[in-house]
């Protein structure tokens, strides 16, 4: 080991025996350690709503949805045979969707109702968001209500439920015949644990939907969900080359959320430029405290001086106390930061309890739980921003000390 | 018959050069708009083995002068030298890594690190000069020994008496073999009592170890005990 390296490290912890106070190497330390915890909590926890958006954007839309740019198209049934044969292919799934008027009790409601293809196992995806009754139970009298519409209704599982389509109002203004609303049985209710706006309210069966809206055989598109490590990019460029007939089209779910997406990483972005402020106004301060530590050791640079040390030598242990600083401030972040998260569902939840706010928490935030993404290139970032950053606020001071004369040093007052 | 060819007589072996030596050496400072002149051409030369003292009124020189010997800083006129070296006239951060080798330097305030113990305090100037630590820790704890701090090796400088400290700075200026020590005022902060002893200790270390020593003391008892004694007064230096 390196003299200037043992002396970095004893300077700044001289624990034990009666060497000094760690005090300045420990506060330093913390006050880093400090700043790498906001920043891993901040961005965890944003890449965490960020990875919960995503997966719920997949959950609802698949990975890739072929469409003919919303208009209803009927050759679906080949397409559908022709992608179940792929064996990048998971499911595909035919939907139909369209605004519906809900009425239950006097209480009314214009829900975006969704159509889903039983046969094809749709219904198995929803089973893991039901809050009650089974999505299994679904049938084309049946209906699936978001957990908020059933609120706003005043509907719960075994209820009935009125329902009229934009195309049976049609059907009644062009005089064709006397439209009564469609009487369906409320199967159950489900919690995709998202804002509203992103999901629909009523899950119908496909035919039922094709029924309400005058569909006959045909569908709004197709929904496919990939193995995992698949790329849909490539997916969507393959279905548009060779299955796709002309007017239908294949996007992926990065597209379709494409402005969402953006919103999310600028968010994301926003924050950590935000949060390294911070972190750079701290360590600065901390390169001034460490400017102080090497004012009051002038005589003992002096002195290293005089027995012969190198300018580069007196830069490479000021340099290295900020590095070491640095290193330590970003395990301990790292760890206080594993902690914090670790509990954050139960600090979250006292801390709605106490406020009441629960409800607004999960319609603002559109999550009843503080999801975390652990990212490996976040952490490369913070590591190498604290540690750049360490470094540079140490330079100063370091090279203060480089360049004092030892004659100088030593006859200082200090 | 051709009278006899008288023997050639035998070579006179060359005397080693001077370990330091200053030579017509001057120095001013800036003082405001003025400059004050401390060393008017000092002559001085310190042989291999010898000691020699310097005297004289605070803010006369001597730590100038022994600044400018050791390399710390440069002359406004003349030179020094290391053996028969010149030393440059600037870039002495250059000299850094032999002057850690070549001198051994003992200060009137110690100047220990206060977060190494004895010991560490006394390797490090082997540590500094590229020695390796195990080598430097053996060198440290013979020279502890023979400072009688062998029983303090743990001990941090706040542990440990004024007397003690010098002790430490004594092993610590000798661990690089050095050729030359240049103490200034090694017992200016010791009472009488301590500072003979200092002065004994750091006597018998120089022998021990084969090291000139340069000693800048106001004490008249304890120049007396190096072989030539000089006072400098005025800019220059006059042999006692």
């Amino acid at each position: 080991m390196p003299w200037f390296l043992q002396l970095a490290w004893r300077q700044l912890f001289p624990f034990g025996r009666k060497g000094g106070h760690p005090l300045f190497g420990v506060m330093a330390v913390l006050g880093v350690s400090l700043g790498v915890m906001i920043l891993v909590v901040t961005q965890s926890v944003m890449g965490g709503f960020g990875e919960a958006h995503r997966a719920r954007m997949v959950d609802t839309s698949g990975h890739i949805e072929i469409t003919a740019g919303g208009r209803p198209f009927t050759l679906y049934r080949a397409i559908q045979e022709d992608l179940e044969e792929r064996p990048t292919v998971r499911m595909a799934s035919p939907y139909a969707r369209g605004f519906f008027m809900a009425e239950h009790r006097g209480h009314r409601a214009f829900p975006l109702g969704m159509g889903i293809d039983l046969a094809s196992g749709a219904d198995r995806r929803l089973e893991r968001f039901m809050v009650s009754g089974e999505a299994a139970g679904l049938y084309d009298d049946g209906v699936l209500l978001s957990r908020s519409l059933a609120r706003e209704l005043g509907a719960r599982a075994g209820d009935r439920i009125e329902v009229t389509s934009p195309a049976m109002f049609e059907r009644a203004m062009e005089g064709e015949e006397f439209v009564l609303p469609r009487d369906l049985e409320v199967v159950g209710t489900f919690d995709l644990e998202w804002q509203d706006t992103f999901v629909p309210g009523m899950i119908l069966t496909l035919r039922a939907l094709q029924d309400l809206y005058d569909l006959g055989d045909a569908v709004h598109g197709i929904m496919v969900w990939l193995h995992p490590h698949v790329n849909e990019f490539d997916e969507a460029a393959l279905y548009e080359e060779s299955i796709l007939a002309r007017g239908v089209s294949a996007i992926t779910w990065r597209e379709i959320w494409s402005s969402f997406l953006w919103v999310l990483d600028l968010e994301k972005t926003l924050l950590l430029f935000i949060v390294l402020i911070i972190m750079i106004v701290a360590v600065f301060a901390i390169g001034g405290v460490q400017l102080l530590f090497v004012i009051r050791k002038t005589r003992e640079i002096g002195l290293l001086g005089a027995m012969g040390a190198r300018p580069r030598e007196m830069l490479a242990l000021y340099c290295l106390q900020g590095l070491i600083v640095g290193t330590f401030g970003v395990v301990l972040g790292i760890l206080f930061a594993f902690g914090i998260l670790a509990v954050r569902d139960p600090i979250i939840q006292v801390l709605a309890d106490i406020t009441g706010q629960r409800e607004t928490l999960v319609q603002f935030y559109y999550f009843a739980y503080l999801p975390v993404k652990y990212s490996v290139s976040d952490f490369v970032i913070i590591i190498t921003a604290t540690l750049a950053v360490s470094l540079v606020a140490s330079f100063l001071p370091a090279a203060r000390a480089a360049r004092m004369r030892p004659v100088e040093a030593l006859r200082s007052e200090g | 018959m051709n009278p006899p060819v008288p023997a050639e007589p035998p070579p006179v072996p060359a005397e080693p050069p001077p370990v330091l030596r200053a030579e017509g050496v001057h120095k001013t400072f800036p003082s405001g708009p003025d400059t004050i002149e401390v060393l008017r051409g000092v002559d001085c030369a310190l042989r291999p083995g010898a000691s020699l003292s310097v005297r004289g009124p605070s803010g006369g020189g001597k730590t100038t002068l022994l600044n400018i010997l050791a390399g710390l800083e440069t002359p406004s006129s003349g030179t020094a030298y290391w053996g028969g070296e010149a030393l440059p006239a600037r870039g002495l951060s250059s000299l850094a890594r032999r002057r850690a080798r070549y001198i051994g330097m003992v200060f009137q305030a110690y100047y220990l690190v206060p977060e190494l113990n004895a010991l560490e305090n006394t390797v490090l100037a082997a540590r500094i000069a590229g020695r390796s630590p195990r080598e430097a820790e053996a060198r440290a704890r013979e020279l502890l020994d023979l400072v009688g701090m062998g029983g303090r090796l743990r001990s941090h400088p706040a542990q440990l008496s004024g007397g003690e400290r010098q002790r430490v700075a004594v092993a610590r200026a000798l661990m690089n073999r050095p050729a030359a020590i240049l103490a200034d005022e090694p017992t200016g902060n010791l009472d009488e009592r301590t500072g003979e002893t200092i002065m004994d200790v750091l006597l018998n270390a120089a022998r021990e170890a084969g090291a000139s020593l340069l000693l800048v003391t106001h004490n008249r008892e304890f120049a007396a005990m190096t072989n030539e004694s000089f006072r400098l007064e005025d800019g220059h230096l006059r042999p006692l």
